[in-house]
């Protein structure tokens, strides 16, 4: 007698049963089956534009120095795996470590000038891949979609250094520290981390980005050391600074007048001299890595 | 110091942060991630660690742990572990001892954040409800679990000071016994430095990753921090100072934490204080389960 063709009849007491609802696929009983258990991708990139805000970005390695800020990224996935991005925005604090003031105040050593130059700004293009798809449940019930992102980008930045440390006024009030613009370096950018997907239209994105660039202080708000020079002489001389004749880029407002609190910009010259000689008279150079935290949520069209 | 603290807790708290939400998901997607491949609950497990340094100051730290754990739950493991931590003054405290040496202070502050740590011992609490797998280029299915970790214990502590030379050189006649400097460079004489030896409670957090590599096997990659009490003089005369008067004129700084917050940062205008030391390790570890 011919067996009979086509799938096998399930009873209406099996059909009922949980235990025995069929999906398609894989024998689910074995738990390393590689295709259903991660390949099946709930929610497709390939064509999406992301928009990202990091809303809070801290520094990691702020040995010398301590940054927080906040960046925005724009994704535009060309392929699943595949993206281009831009990433900007600035650090709204950027300061010297007490690591820092421990080591001048304690010690009398403080690191040379480039290796404690801040970072303000910062706008980079890259690329991005998620070569690392993956799931997991947390306790037993809810299950969280992820992707490692590995990214590298290149750009342009702003940088400042310190100048003039707070210090107590002659009426025991505190000073402000000040700080100079120390001028634009490019940028250089690699970063890896999570995307967690939240549906079809949102993620959370934690990674960890380092930011690489070169720092030489050749010049504080536009002025070389030629300019500060003189202007360090007539301030020595007793005269105004605001009369010295300066470089076309040096900004030497900055060097006069009055902050707003009333103390006088002209004590920032000296600082100011003493960065760009250096020791010798030599401006420091140094390498500088920024490791930030990068912990913000996107939006998927 | 604190505000270092605070940046690797929040570091800890952030990679170890859950992320809560529910997908309807399909039956297989279900199905996917809990029938897990490698259970853990009621199994022991023996591991061995190795600890780097994230970030260093004045000292570098590499600490050597073992470690017995056993796992009530899937979600839940208990872990006892101990070891000896390698430490040291880097170069940046001989720097700064090389530096200070020749300068003439009548009295002098000491640097925070120089005690390191030696032979120490954990219990903790292991939290991993995270269980895993992701989905590496050539498709081979990586099973892990993520963690938070919290526990206490005791250590063994020591300091040696990179600015509170004994033998202190006030006058051009004195002979530079702290830091000398001949053909061969400028050494610092760590032996002439204060030294000191205290037993100390440790607490310590980690996250972490777990990837099983076989059932019996797993190696772990986490964050971890040690935190204790800092303790150091200010105030010393520096010119008086002695191996049988070590902190002449002296007194510990005062211990009261977080001057950061809730102030201006008056940099050198701040009075010394000590709080807690925190050091920043990343470890990796190798586990065997039973």
């Amino acid at each position: 007698m011919a067996e009979p063709s086509g799938p096998p009849q399930r009873s209406a007491d099996q059909a009922s049963t949980p235990a025995t609802r069929l999906v398609s696929g894989a024998p689910l009983a074995d738990p390393n089956v590689a295709v259903h258990t991660v390949e099946a991708k709930a929610d497709p990139d390939q064509g999406a534009l992301e928009v990202v805000l990091f809303p809070l970005v801290v520094q990691l390695n702020g040995k010398f120095t301590q940054h927080l800020g906040t960046m925005g990224a724009l994704v535009w996935h060309l392929h699943e795996n595949f993206a281009l991005q831009i990433t900007g925005g600035g650090n709204w604090s950027a300061a010297e470590s007490s690591f820092n003031d421990h080591l001048a105040n304690q010690a009398w050593v403080q690191p040379q000038a480039a290796t404690s130059l801040l970072w303000t700004w910062g706008v980079m293009g890259g690329v991005e891949v998620a070569p690392v798809y993956g799931k997991f449940a947390l306790l037993e019930d809810t299950l969280v979609h992820f992707e490692l992102v590995l990214s590298g980008a290149a750009g342009v930045g702003g940088t400042s250094h310190q100048l003039k440390p707070v210090t107590r006024r002659i009426d025991e009030t505190l000073s402000a520290a000040s700080f100079g613009d120390t001028g634009t370096r490019f940028l250089g950018s690699l970063g890896a981390g999570l995307r967690i997907r939240l549906g079809r239209s949102f993620a959370l994105r934690l990674e960890v980005r380092d930011v690489v660039y070169t720092a030489r202080v050749s010049s504080v708000n536009g002025c070389s050391g030629a300019d500060l020079s003189a202007m360090d002489a007539q301030l020595e001389a007793g005269n105004d600074p605001a009369s010295t004749p300066v470089s076309a880029s040096c900004q030497r407002s900055l060097f006069t007048g009055k902050t707003g609190a009333g103390d006088p910009r002209s004590t920032d010259i000296n600082f100011a001299l003493n960065l760009v000689n250096g020791d010798h008279g030599v401006p420091s150079s140094d390498v500088l890595n920024n490791v930030g935290l990068y912990l913000g949520a996107s939006f998927v069209f | 110091m604190c505000l270092k603290t605070l940046q690797i807790f929040g570091l800890l708290a952030v990679l170890g942060w859950g992320t809560a939400w529910a997908d309807d998901g399909e039956l297989v997607e279900r199905v996917a991630v809990r029938n897990r491949l490698f259970e853990v609950a009621q199994r022991w497990e023996l591991g061995l660690h190795a600890g780097a340094p994230l970030l260093t100051f004045l000292t570098d730290t590499y600490n050597f742990n073992l470690s017995v754990a056993y796992n009530p739950t899937e979600w839940l493991g208990i872990e006892l572990r101990g070891g000896y931590a390698l430490s040291f003054n880097n170069a940046t405290a001989a720097n700064a001892a090389a530096e200070f040496y020749p300068r003439v202070v009548e009295r002098l502050d000491e640097l925070p954040d120089t005690w390191r740590m030696g032979f120490n011992g954990l219990l903790g609490v292991r939290f991993q409800p995270i269980y895993g797998k992701l989905s590496l280029v050539a498709d081979v299915p990586v099973h892990f679990q993520l963690y938070l970790w919290a526990g206490g214990g005791l250590a063994s502590l020591g300091r040696t000071s990179p600015t509170l030379c004994l033998a202190p050189k006030t006058s051009a006649g004195d002979p530079a016994q702290c830091v000398v400097t001949d053909a061969t460079g400028t050494q610092v004489r760590w032996e002439h430095y204060l030294s000191e030896q205290r037993l100390a409670p440790v607490v310590s957090l980690a996250v972490g990753l777990r990837l099983f590599i076989a059932q019996h096997h797993a190696v772990s990659l986490e964050v971890r921090s040690w935190s204790y009490t800092d303790s150091f003089y200010v105030n010393v005369l520096r010119g008086e100072v002695s191996p049988s008067s070590p902190t002449r004129g002296g007194q510990l700084a005062p211990n009261r934490c977080f001057p950061e917050l809730g102030g201006p940062k008056t940099g050198d205008l701040a009075e010394p204080t000590a709080c807690f030391t925190t050091l920043g390790q990343v470890e990796l570890g190798y586990v065997v389960l039973f």
